[in-house]
């Protein structure tokens, strides 16, 4: 699904963000990245949703190469992922419902049918009763199954978030990892950034560790 | 109802449908959704909007009240201009039958259009009636004025490049002693008309061009409103395109608008001013009414002011988007 050939990404402004980063991560599978916030977590997920590109070696998402996508091809990589941030990134003038429309409607999906699907994708997440009201009603919990709702509703086959539980308490934190690991079983792969470290080592799933933009350690040795 | 109930027992089907291509059908909606949210947005902020549309409509209004004037000049000017003409005097031995015979020649030329003899007897009416020197006239043994041949030429004719060899031609012929070009004024007047076309030309690309520039910079500020809007957009997978739709329906709205009160201001002038003309013309015993702008001229006042406003907002959104990546 996603694979990472000597990637390193340096920032004008601060530096090495990935050193020679190498590792693949297989459809279906599910993974935790861990380590320090600045250790480039977030760097290595902005670079496969292109909303980065590297600085130095290779960046294949479902076989396509990222470093050969054409500028115009870049809407439609990033409909094939869903992406889930610490910070939600809702629109407050908007209501729920239309937060969660927003990837269908870019894609020119009839109505009938976005209806249909972001209530589906609502009802997953158990916030169906919410459809009409605006983000700022809802509660920091609330808005973040929002935000997964929106990843998921347009059922992409991989899903990378980052610090998605980062302001959670650990009972909404175990709701939304509940959440993801029932995306995992229906064939989704999950890519999850977390500094969570006690919470990532209770479960079984493979953890890779950054630290000041390296891979030092990896638990599912691909 | 037996058949409503047995309708409403069959579930229907819903129709699943892979994300491919966007059908024709949700572009267009999308189309009248980016209308329809733009124009609301204008109507929810109207000061903001206001000021933005009274700018594009005087900047508008200008050129084109310059053109409502040069078009009312023309209409104006057009009946003495059917009057412009040439006095050719005879030689003064040559009597009305030989006036009337090179008469007839020069009406075979085609930059005439007709000619019209004035008798010597006519000539000396005239002229007693307009001199005031009747007395004196009196006094004459003998009629002094030659026959005068009055010659309406063609419009083609009185520009300048047609005009000249006429004349040359006319002032050859032995027939005649004298022309007097009462063409000449006519010929400045085209001229003045076409210094004031001119202008309103220039002055419409000059102010065409500050309503684009305001328009672009009405739309920087709306993408800096939308800056988080446009991101995610962007992230969950939206085409430039798709970004880009609402902006340039806004900038379409902010030039029709514009266009359509600088079509009111010029109405307005035209009926404050419409008295003041009319009673201007009754002095010299015309009437004259003030032409406005037909319906085709506002249509195209109005497309081509909802094209600057497309036109701004293209260039600010190619500027200020920033599509495809994020910082």
């Amino acid at each position: 699904m996603i694979a990472f050939t000597h990637v390193s990404k340096r920032y004008r402004e601060r530096g090495d963000a990935l050193k020679d980063l190498s590792f693949s991560l297989q459809a279906g599978e599910m993974a935790f990245l861990t380590g320090h916030s600045g250790a480039g977590k977030s760097t290595l997920l902005k670079l496969i949703g292109l909303i980065e590109r590297p600085t130095r070696g290779q960046v294949v998402v479902e076989e396509r190469s990222l470093g050969e996508l054409p500028h115009r091809r870049i809407p439609y990589h990033r409909r094939r992922i869903g992406m889930i941030f610490q910070d939600h990134r809702l629109l407050n003038d908007r209501s729920i419902f239309d937060n969660v429309a927003l990837p269908l409607a870019v894609t020119g999906m009839p109505k009938r049918e976005i209806g249909r699907r972001v209530r589906a994708a609502l009802d997953q997440v158990g916030l169906l009763a919410l459809e009409r009201a605006r983000p700022v009603a809802l509660s920091s919990g609330e808005q973040q199954r929002v935000g997964i709702a929106r990843a998921v509703v347009a059922r992409p086959p991989l899903i990378l978030a980052d610090e998605p539980t980062g302001n959670l308490d650990p009972d909404l934190s175990a709701e939304i990892y509940n959440l993801f690991e029932r995306f995992n079983e229906v064939g989704v792969t999950l890519l999850i950034a977390t500094h969570d470290q006690e919470r990532v080592a209770a479960m079984t799933y493979r953890i890779m560790r950054l630290h000041q933009g390296r891979l030092v350690a990896d638990s599912g040795n691909w | 109802m037996p058949r409503r109930g047995t309708a409403s027992s069959t579930p229907r089907r819903q129709r699943t449908q892979a994300p491919g291509p966007p059908r024709l059908s949700a572009w267009l909606a999308h189309h009248r959704e980016s209308a329809g949210t733009t124009l609301r947005q204008l109507l929810v902020q109207p000061v903001a909007a206001l000021m933005t549309v009274a700018a594009v409509a005087i900047a508008l209004a200008l050129p084109t009240a310059l053109y409502v004037l040069v078009d009312n000049v023309k209409a104006f000017g057009g009946d003495w201009q059917r009057s412009a003409a040439l006095s050719l005097f005879l030689a003064g031995e040559l009597d009305e039958a030989a006036g009337n015979a090179l008469g007839g020649q020069l009406q075979q030329r085609p930059e005439i259009r007709s000619v019209q003899l004035v008798s010597r007897a006519d000539g000396l009416r005239e002229f007693r009636r307009d001199s005031g020197l009747s007395g004196a006239l009196d006094q004459l043994t003998e009629n002094p004025l030659p026959v005068v041949l009055e010659i309406e030429l063609a419009p083609a004719a009185l520009e300048e490049p047609a005009l000249k060899p006429l004349l040359a031609a006319l002032e050859a012929m032995p027939e005649v002693q004298f022309v007097r070009e009462d063409a000449k004024w006519a010929q400045r007047f085209q001229a003045l008309l076409g210094l004031l076309q001119a202008s309103a030309a220039l002055l419409a690309a000059l102010l065409g061009l500050g309503a684009l520039l305001v328009v672009g910079n009405t739309i920087r500020l709306e993408i800096e409103r939308h800056r988080e809007e446009i991101r995610i957009l962007c992230l969950v997978g939206a085409t430039a395109r798709y970004a880009r739709r609402p902006f340039l329906y806004s900038g379409a709205w902010y030039g029709l608008l514009g266009g359509s009160l600088a079509w009111l201001l010029v109405s307005a002038m035209i009926w404050l001013l419409d008295g003041q003309v009319d009673t201007l013309a009754m002095l010299y015993h015309t009437h004259f009414q003030l032409r406005g702008l037909a319906p085709p001229e506002v249509a195209l006042l109005l497309a081509a002011s909802t094209l600057i406003g497309v036109l701004g907002s293209w260039i600010a959104t190619g500027r200020h988007l920033g599509l495809g990546d994020e910082g």
